[in-house]
């Protein structure tokens, strides 16, 4: 029956990919113990969770925002906070520092219910700043300009760290893709598509706004959270418009609306970055051109064609499923 | 009997120009209604004010007796009176049966009784009455990708899982060539079998009049003229808005 | 004149046009009426080169003009007076008019028709100096319509010129085009107004559902319970 040939997988399963890359990234400190190299992929995955947080937001829901940088620097000062004036220990105040991003989503959602898409995109570019402000209006408490120094660690040992952002990103990942997948994912996208027909097809785009910036908040202080404790200090750097960026570079570099794009997107643009070091003040140039042919010759996202044209399947909503079974 | 749908001194003014003026209609139970009007008559207007994406200035609209007008419109839709746009709104990103199935987590689609079965039957049961399916390729036709007159229909199969009691449907026919029209033609006629009140927004006349049993002529805003087919054309004034004052006298 | 053949026209994915064939002679004024919806102005937006047909050709003196850029189909006489006054609010009367003569390089005869225009629009004469912003409804239309003009045409497109007109201005928009028929010019008029599109026109086609219903002459029109139908769906 055509059904079933249509969502038939191509060559490579997405089995068979997942858990090859599974074994290369779960075995990569066996083969090196370098501290330069696995605190660079430390902080790939760190991005990858960004990246993803953004788009279940933006690319999936289709709200677009340019603050992303405020979930990730309120939840990482909060993680700070609960870590050096309660004592909790990095593994509680991460999750702590998530849920913390989730209050900031919701109260970010408000002005988006009143602000359509490019109005708010541009709004959100200053919330990141309004906190940043905050901070430097409390510098008693907040350590100001200069920061805050002596977080704990998340581990001395640099592989433990590395295989706890792994599992972190995988977890985020795999969590963040099966929402996008489910039933919930498939509101979002008819929210991106068209929210008027999405409200008159009976759906309360209000509610479902509210909880795909939840969700954005959450992840995105996940990240947030753990980049505290890996850099052991925390400054009002983290709201910068810089971050907020990075996100949507990892996600669109991947492939908008994908969330497994911002994997590739991540460890792609880390590559980058690192390989380009010794070029000195063209890295820049060099990357914001690569960034370029990127967009405009591959605009989907470099990941999204990989798996596109082996035909992978990692985002088809599972109520598909069912047509398999009918045959 | 009480109507089905009722709309009682609507009025709506954007600035200074006025939409709707004081406007009232009561519309029957399973009766199939065209309304109709020069371009800028203030139809769309009325159909966004009923299903709650306009509020009015004055004036209240009644479904099924209650007060639906402050009301939001997945709020409304989830009563059971449902609608299409004038320009075919497909989610163009989504294949065509997750564009129907959208329908399912509704209020009202998630708060009935019967699940019945899963989560496709009722979109595909939806595809098959509007035709679209078979061919089961059209299931994965992304919204883009489909003609116009699929895209239309498949608005239509939206509406339909949400099994509304009320259908409004904006220029169902508009860009259509004659082949989708007549199938469309008969979409629109099974449904009014089915007992579903339809109430067409409708500028191409000829196909209109084959299936309204009554129409509602509408000019700045105003309801000018009530009746059946025959009785509108030869309505002195349906014809004056149309044709002019002196156009209608050339060609009375 | 101008020849319309088995003319489709499409916007995007939707069927505007079907099947569309008609002709302009030299000297007459034609008039296309019809319902909303029926295709009029997409008509108009491929002959002045706006919109590339699906299907068909469109030929004036001779040349096929479908496709080709506005301003070339402009250069060879084909005038298109839009049913938005397209003017600039800002400059004055005299400047919008002037404008109309762009793509004109003779000089003396530009200033001869700018006069005889103004002849034409006595109301655009005492105004000349006002910026267009400032004039009525009505005094906008007649701009628009001078400056289409002004480009020297052979054949006049004009699109909905009473829409929004007081009965007062309709009266001068009938005796402007007619005037304007005297000259030499031949006019092609889109209308919503059947009572004024049939008493200027010579012909008439009337539009229904993207195709023509029904043409022929004034005569035959006139009275015709066809053309009601057209509008109402039956007679």
């Amino acid at each position: 029956m055509v059904a079933a040939d249509k969502l038939q997988e191509g060559i490579f399963s997405k089995r068979t990919i997942v858990l090859v890359l599974l074994v290369l990234l779960l075995g990569i400190p066996v083969f090196s113990r370098d501290f330069y190299i696995l605190q660079v992929l430390v902080f790939a995955n760190i991005a990858a969770i960004f990246g993803a947080s953004w788009d279940i937001l933006s690319g999936v829901t289709g709200i677009f925002s340019f603050g992303q940088a405020l979930f990730f620097g309120a939840a990482a000062y909060m993680s700070a906070a609960l870590n050096l004036f309660l004592g909790i220990p990095p593994f509680l105040t991460i999750p702590l520092g998530g849920v913390f991003g989730v209050a900031v989503g919701l109260a970010v959602a408000i002005p988006s219910l009143r602000l359509r898409g490019p109005y708010f995109a541009i709004t959100s570019l200053i919330f990141p700043g309004i906190l940043a402000g905050i901070i430097y209006m409390y510098p008693s408490i907040t350590g100001g300009e200069a920061g805050i120094y002596g977080l704990s660690p998340i581990s001395t040992d640099i592989v433990i760290t590395y295989y706890a952002s792994l599992f972190l990103m995988l977890a985020s990942i795999f969590i963040l893709l099966r929402i996008a997948n489910s039933n919930t994912g498939l509101i979002f996208r008819s929210i991106r598509d068209d929210e008027d027909t999405a409200e008159a097809t009976g759906i309360n785009t209000t509610k479902y706004k509210f909880i795909s910036f939840a969700i954005s908040g959450f992840f995105a202080g996940i990240a947030g959270g753990f980049q505290a404790h890996l850099l052991m200090s925390i400054s009002p750097f983290v709201f910068n418009t810089f971050y907020s960026f990075q996100a949507i570079l990892v996600a669109s570099l991947g492939g908008v609306g994908t969330i497994f794009g911002s994997v590739g997107g991540a460890y792609l643009l880390s590559f980058l970055n690192e390989s380009l070091r010794g070029f000195a003040q063209f890295r820049v140039l060099i990357l914001a051109i690569v960034m370029i042919l990127v967009f405009r010759y591959l605009p989907e996202g470099i990941i999204r064609r990989i798996t596109r044209h082996y035909n992978i399947r990692f985002g088809l909503w599972s109520g598909l499923k069912k047509l398999r079974r009918k045959n | 009997m009480e109507p089905i749908l009722e709309v009682r001194n609507l009025s709506k003014h954007f600035g200074g120009i006025t939409a709707v003026n004081n406007f009232s209609l009561q519309i029957t139970e399973g009766e199939i209604l065209g309304l109709i009007g020069p371009n800028g008559a203030g139809k769309t207007t009325l159909f966004n004010i009923i299903t709650g994406f306009t509020k009015p200035n004055s004036g209240i609209v009644l479904f099924e007796g209650r007060n639906i007008t402050k009301l939001k419109p997945h709020k409304i839709a989830n009563m059971g009176l449902a609608r299409t746009f004038q320009q075919a709104r497909p989610f163009k990103r989504m294949l065509a049966i997750e564009n129907v199935a959208v329908a399912n987590f509704s209020g009202r689609a998630l708060g009935r009784k019967d699940r019945g079965g899963d989560v496709l039957s009722k979109p595909l049961e939806a595809l098959r009455r509007v035709n679209l399916v078979p061919p089961e390729d059209n299931l994965f036709k992304l919204g883009g990708e489909m003609s116009h007159g699929q895209t239309k229909r498949l608005d239509i199969a939206r509406a339909l899982v949400l099994e509304p009691k009320v259908l409004l449907l904006d220029e169902p026919f508009s860009g259509l060539g004659v082949i989708e029209m007549t199938i469309m033609s008969s979409v629109i006629q099974k449904l009014h079998e089915e007992g579903i009140t339809v109430v067409i927004i409708e500028h191409k006349m000829r196909e209109l009049m084959k299936l309204a049993e009554k129409l509602v002529v509408m000019n700045f805003g105003e309801k000018i003229a009530e009746g059946s087919p025959r009785e509108i054309a030869e309505n002195a004034r349906v014809c004056e808005a149309y044709l002019g004052k002196e156009g209608s006298s050339l060609l009375a | 004149m101008l020849e319309v053949t088995n003319l489709d026209i499409n916007y995007g994915k939707a069927q505007v046009l079907h099947d569309v064939n008609l002709r302009v002679d030299r000297g007459e004024i034609v008039a296309i009426i019809g319902p909303n919806g029926s295709g009029k102005t997409a008509l108009l937006r491929v002959t002045s080169g706006l919109v590339k047909p699906a299907a068909g050709t469109v030929t004036f003196l001779g040349e096929r003009i479908d496709g080709m850029p506005p301003h070339e189909i402009v250069k060879r006489g084909l005038a298109h007076c839009p049913e938005r006054q397209k003017l600039f609010p800002q400059m004055t009367v005299m400047e919008n008019l002037e404008l109309g003569a762009y793509l004109r390089r003779d000089a003396e005869q530009i200033h001869k028709d700018l006069e005889r225009t103004l002849d034409l629009f006595p109301v655009l004469r005492e105004r000349k100096s006002q910026e267009a912003k400032t004039l009525s409804g009505g005094e906008q239309q007649m701009l628009t319509l001078a400056r289409a003009l002004m480009s020297n045409p052979k054949l006049l497109m004009l699109d909905e010129p009473s829409l929004g007109l007081s009965p007062v201005m309709r009266e001068k928009l009938m005796s402007a085009i007619r005037e304007i028929r005297q000259s030499g010019i031949t006019v092609l008029l889109v209308e919503q107004d059947v009572g004024l599109a049939l008493s200027l026109a010579d012909r008439g086609y009337v539009f229904e559902q993207g195709t023509v219903f029904i043409e022929g002459t004034k005569e035959y029109l006139v009275g015709n319970p066809r053309v009601k139908e057209a509008y109402l769906g039956i007679a």
